[in-house]
Parts: structure tokens; sequence; C-alpha cells
């Protein structure tokens, strides 16, 4: 079944929720379907964490409710707990603990079977340091021990707030590997990013809020499609001409030339690529090099969220 | 529920105990009962004193120092891990914040109770190799009595920490708190009966509203039952005159159960605080 035609397991309904009587997010309302990668977007300060604070149940909302598998989080918020994951923007341990211990205290919170500790710490490669208090951990080891008390007790939702914040690059391959796997695993996994790359890499939903509020939700494609971003063509010519550019330009379907050295930068429709290409040529480009990019997140989100 | 509770109590105690405070506050409470005793062989007797005078002369220690362990421990038990983070993943886990003020209060607590039970416990077999005949059930009512006036200011300190929402301000507040009952209660009741002029057989009154401060409360139930204090102090307020202390207030029962009511009511008012706070 495709994800499209699940239920909704997380629903936010009209959320409203002030700070110091400023609206930090204002009559948010989607949902969340069931095994859905649910990319969440947006600037510092448009109202994410927020989101998620009332998601779990953190804060109290001036208006609206959040709602986990159709029920509210308030109400029945000790039992729905039972089946999420939560990995914080800002990841804490008790500091004088160690690394086992701090999971071990989870798992028992969870009735898990403190063996899946183990499993779990090997897993994200802190083995050598299970034992080692929390309060010595470097920050990339706090975030890989964040990841395993999220998914500790295999929860069928997880919830997580910048998962790549602050991790070397063999960090973040190692959380988006298994953002995938948990969610081949059926897992619905809601995650919250201001990096594009990291949410167009796992995201099979987008939702982008700007200000508090929600500015757009769909999947990256129909997105761009809806907002008429063209993909691009870069062409690598060391000798770019005026008569080149003319020649691109006055093709139908090219919207934008962009010159950054010796490369060409066009927008314009993929069945266009080719006629591009042979004006080029016939204007006399001795093309090097050519490369095909898709319409890009940063693209959408900033049409989303400029001004 | 009951399991979450002692959870949570636990990573308190484990917590503590990894942080040294256990071992500190322990060692204070062995220290200032052995010195209490050993005072006694700079006297003319030359001898360790007993566990009546030991006790009377602790108070003195006991009223300022007890209630500022407490406070510390507490003060930034809410606010703290708010600050730090772990309290919304704490949240996050099925877990509910009845359960979190219980349970940490129960962790806490038996860090206080511990370090007092095990602190004077020391102290006692160094005092009981030192004096013969001794009244151990004397020295374990006091044991009792001290760690009640522990929990009642971690109680106190850990509405402090669901109320506010600086660990700083928290600590503001600790600190002001210990002073007012330690020091500035007993002046300000010496005070009014001096401006009332009034007698101590005629200030009923004032003996009244005197047990409302934990510390007086704490210091009556010893002077009831183990003896006034041997150093006459205005910190002490009224609980010098244990001849006039009306009977039907100041016996061991009231006063307990007015720690006691101090406790409960702290802890409902942190959970009260607690549970509608954003984290």
């Amino acid at each position: 079944m495709n994800t499209s035609d699940r239920p909704p397991i997380i629903n936010v309904n009209n959320l409203t929720k002030y700070y110091d009587r400023l609206p930090a997010v204002s009559n948010l309302s989607f949902n969340v379907k069931t095994g859905e990668i649910f990319g969440f977007l947006g600037p510092n300060g448009a109202g994410k964490t927020t989101t998620i604070k009332a998601m779990l149940g953190l804060i109290y909302s001036n208006n609206g409710n959040v709602q986990i598998n159709g029920q509210d989080i308030h109400r029945y918020g000790k039992q729905i707990k039972k089946y999420i994951g939560y990995m914080p923007e800002r990841i804490a341990f008790y500091e004088n603990l160690t690394g086992l211990q701090n999971l071990y205290f989870y798992a028992e919170l969870k009735n898990i079977n403190k063996n899946e500790c183990h499993h779990l710490i090997n897993e994200f490669g802190l083995s050598e340091h299970a034992h080692k208090k929390v309060g010595k951990y470097s920050k990339g080891m706090v975030q890989r021990l964040g990841m395993a008390r999220a998914i500790l007790g295999n929860p069928p939702i997880l919830i997580l707030d910048e998962p790549s914040a602050g991790l070397d690059p063999r960090g973040v391959k190692l959380i988006r590997e298994k953002i995938k796997q948990l969610n081949q695993n059926g897992v619905t996994i809601f995650i919250s990013s201001h990096i594009l790359s990291e949410i167009q890499a796992v995201c099979s939903q987008v939702g982008i809020i700007n200000k508090g509020t929600l500015v757009a939700k769909d999947t990256v494609t129909s997105l761009s499609k809806n907002l008429q971003i063209k993909p691009k063509i870069k062409l690598e010519i060391p000798n770019i001409t005026d008569k080149i550019k003319k020649a691109i330009e006055n093709i139908e379907g090219v919207d934008k030339i962009e010159i950054t050295g010796q490369t060409l930068e066009i927008y314009c429709l993929p069945e266009t690529r080719a006629n591009v290409v042979i004006n080029a040529n016939k204007a006399g480009a001795k093309i090097i090099n050519l490369q095909t990019e898709e319409a890009s997140l940063e693209d959408i989100f900033m049409k989303f969220t400029e001004g | 529920m009951t399991m979450t509770i002692l959870y949570i109590a636990k990573k308190e105690i484990m917590d503590n105990i990894r942080n040294k405070w256990f071992l500190v506050i322990t060692g204070i409470f062995a220290s200032i009962a052995i010195i209490s005793s050993f005072i006694g062989t700079l006297g003319p007797s030359g001898q360790w004193m007993d566990f009546r005078n030991t006790i009377t002369l602790l108070m003195f220690f006991v009223q300022f120092i007890v209630p500022i362990i407490g406070l510390m421990l507490g003060y930034a038990s809410i606010t703290g891990e708010t600050e730090r983070g772990t309290m919304s993943a704490l949240l996050a886990y099925p877990v509910t914040r009845l359960e979190i003020i219980i349970g940490k209060f129960i962790g806490l607590g038996i860090i206080i109770a511990l370090s007092i039970f095990i602190g004077f416990g020391f102290a006692g077999i160094i005092i009981g190799i030192n004096v013969q005949n001794l009244d151990y059930g004397l020295y374990m009512s006091y044991i009792f009595f001290t760690i009640l006036l522990g929990l009642v200011f971690l109680a106190i300190s850990m509405f402090f920490s669901s109320v506010l929402k600086k660990r700083s301000t928290s600590m503001g507040m600790s600190i002001f708190t210990w002073s007012f009952f330690s020091f500035l209660w007993g002046m300000l009741m010496f005070g009014l009966m001096f401006l009332g002029n009034t007698q101590p057989k005629d200030a009923g009154a004032l003996f009244t509203l005197n047990v409302f401060s934990p510390v007086q409360a704490f210091l009556s139930l010893v002077a009831i039952n183990i003896g006034p204090s041997p150093i006459p102090m205005p910190s002490l307020g009224l609980t010098m005159f244990v001849d006039y202390f009306p009977e039907d207030i100041y016996n061991t029962g009231v006063l307990t159960l007015t720690m006691l009511i101090w406790i409960i009511s702290m802890l409902s008012l942190a959970y009260l605080t607690f549970r509608i706070r954003d984290i």
C-alpha cells in the first residue's frame, strides 16, 4: 500500500501556542501517515521545536490539540508515549551516569529488556565507552547515544529534532541509514530539520513551516511542480560568449541562465535539455562537461520562506 | 505507577552517589557529631559528652546545616533538569509528572536520610566507644527528627524548583528560605515578644505561631524529647522557654504532624505547578 493511502498516525489540529503573547505556532494543522518519513522544514524560530513539544505533550497549547493514533497526547500521554521514540535537538543525559546506565534507566521506564541497551550501544559504536560517564562523551558520541535512546524498544513512531546537528559525515551517514532502515521496518518517522539535504535524502513527505504557519505540505516532486521550479542543466564551456548565451535564451522553455566562471546554469524543462545542447553547439560552444540537477528542496524552501 | 517512581528514585540515588554529594554530606554529619561530643574533653570533666549533651549541642549546628543540605539537594531537581534538557527526554517517556515529583522526592529523601543515618550512626559508634551507658533510643529519635527536618526543606526546595523557571532563581529563593527559618524567625519571635512586653507564660499566641516554622518545630521536638540547648542563641527563638511550652501544641505528635504537613503541602504545590508547566 502506498503511504498516501494509509491512515494518519499523527494529527496536529489547529495548534496555536503563544509565548509572552507572541505566537510561536498559529492554527497549525497537518497529519503524518503511518509508515511515512515526514520532513518538517523551517528556518530558525519558525515553530518547529514548539510543534514537536506539543506533539509530545511537553507544552500546553493555547488552542488546538495533537492526537497520536487518534488519542489526545495530554489525556492519554502515558499510554501513547510507550509507542514514541524522541530525539531532542539539544540532547542531554545524566552526566554522572555512564552511557549504559543512562540507557538502562530509560529501558526500565519503558519496561524493555536491558539486553537491548547493550545491542544498541554496540550498534552505534559506543561499546568502548559504555562504562564511561556521559559527561566525558564527545558531542558526536552524545548524539549517537541520543539516537540509541530514541529507538530503544523499537517504537513505531520516531520524532527526531535536528538529528544530524553536530555530527561528522560518518555520523550523518550512520543516522541516515538507520532512519531508512527503520522506515523499511514500518516505523513512522517525523524529522524536523533546517538541513535541506537531510530532508531531501530521506523524506517521502515534506511540510514547510514559516512564522508559525504551515506554508506547504507535499512530496518534494509535487511541490517543485506546483511552484514551477525548473530543474537545472549545467554546461561547462571555456569560451562562453554572448552569442552562446542568446542562442540558449531564445529556446522556448528556458527560464533563466546564470553564469559562474566557465559554467552556464540553465533552468529549463527536462524536454528542453537536448535543444539547449544543440543550440549551444551551433553557437560555437565547446562543451567539456554536462550535468543535470533536479529541482532541489532548497529552491522550494526559499520560495516559501523568502520575505 | 509504583515501579516508575522507584526507577526515578533509584536514578536520583545513583546520580547523587556518583557525584560525591552523598559522601560529602555523610562526612559533614559524622564530623559535627563527633566534634560535639569530643568538645566535652576540653571541659572540667575531661570526658566525651554523652548523647543527651551531644545532641543539645548538635542542635546548634543542625538547625543551620540540615535545612541548607535539603535545599541544595532539591533546588535544581526540576528546574535544573529542564535547563539541561533531560526533562524533555524524560517526559517523552511513559512517565507522568506526578511520578517524577514523587520519585525525585523519594530518591533525594533517601540520600538525606541515609547520609544523616550513616553520618550520625558512625559518630554514635565513636561516641559509644568513649562514653559508657548511652541511651541509644534517645539518639535514634534525634536522628529521626533530623531526617524529618531535612525532608521538609527538600520538599520546600522542590516546590521552588517546580514553580521557578531558572535554577539561579530557585537557588536564591532557597537561600532566602534558609536564612528566614534558620536565623530570622527565631529573632522575629523574640522581637515580637519584646515589643509586646510579653512574659513567656503569657505568650500562648506566639508559641502557636512559632510552630509554623519547621526549624522551630524541629528544635521544639528535640527540646521536649531530649532537652533544651545549653547555648542560648536568638536563632533558637522561643525554643529556649521549654518550661512555658503549651502542652496541647508542643507535644511530639503535633510537632511531627506539623512537619509532615509541611512536606505534603510543599510536594502538592510542587506537583500542581509542575503539572501545568511548559517544558
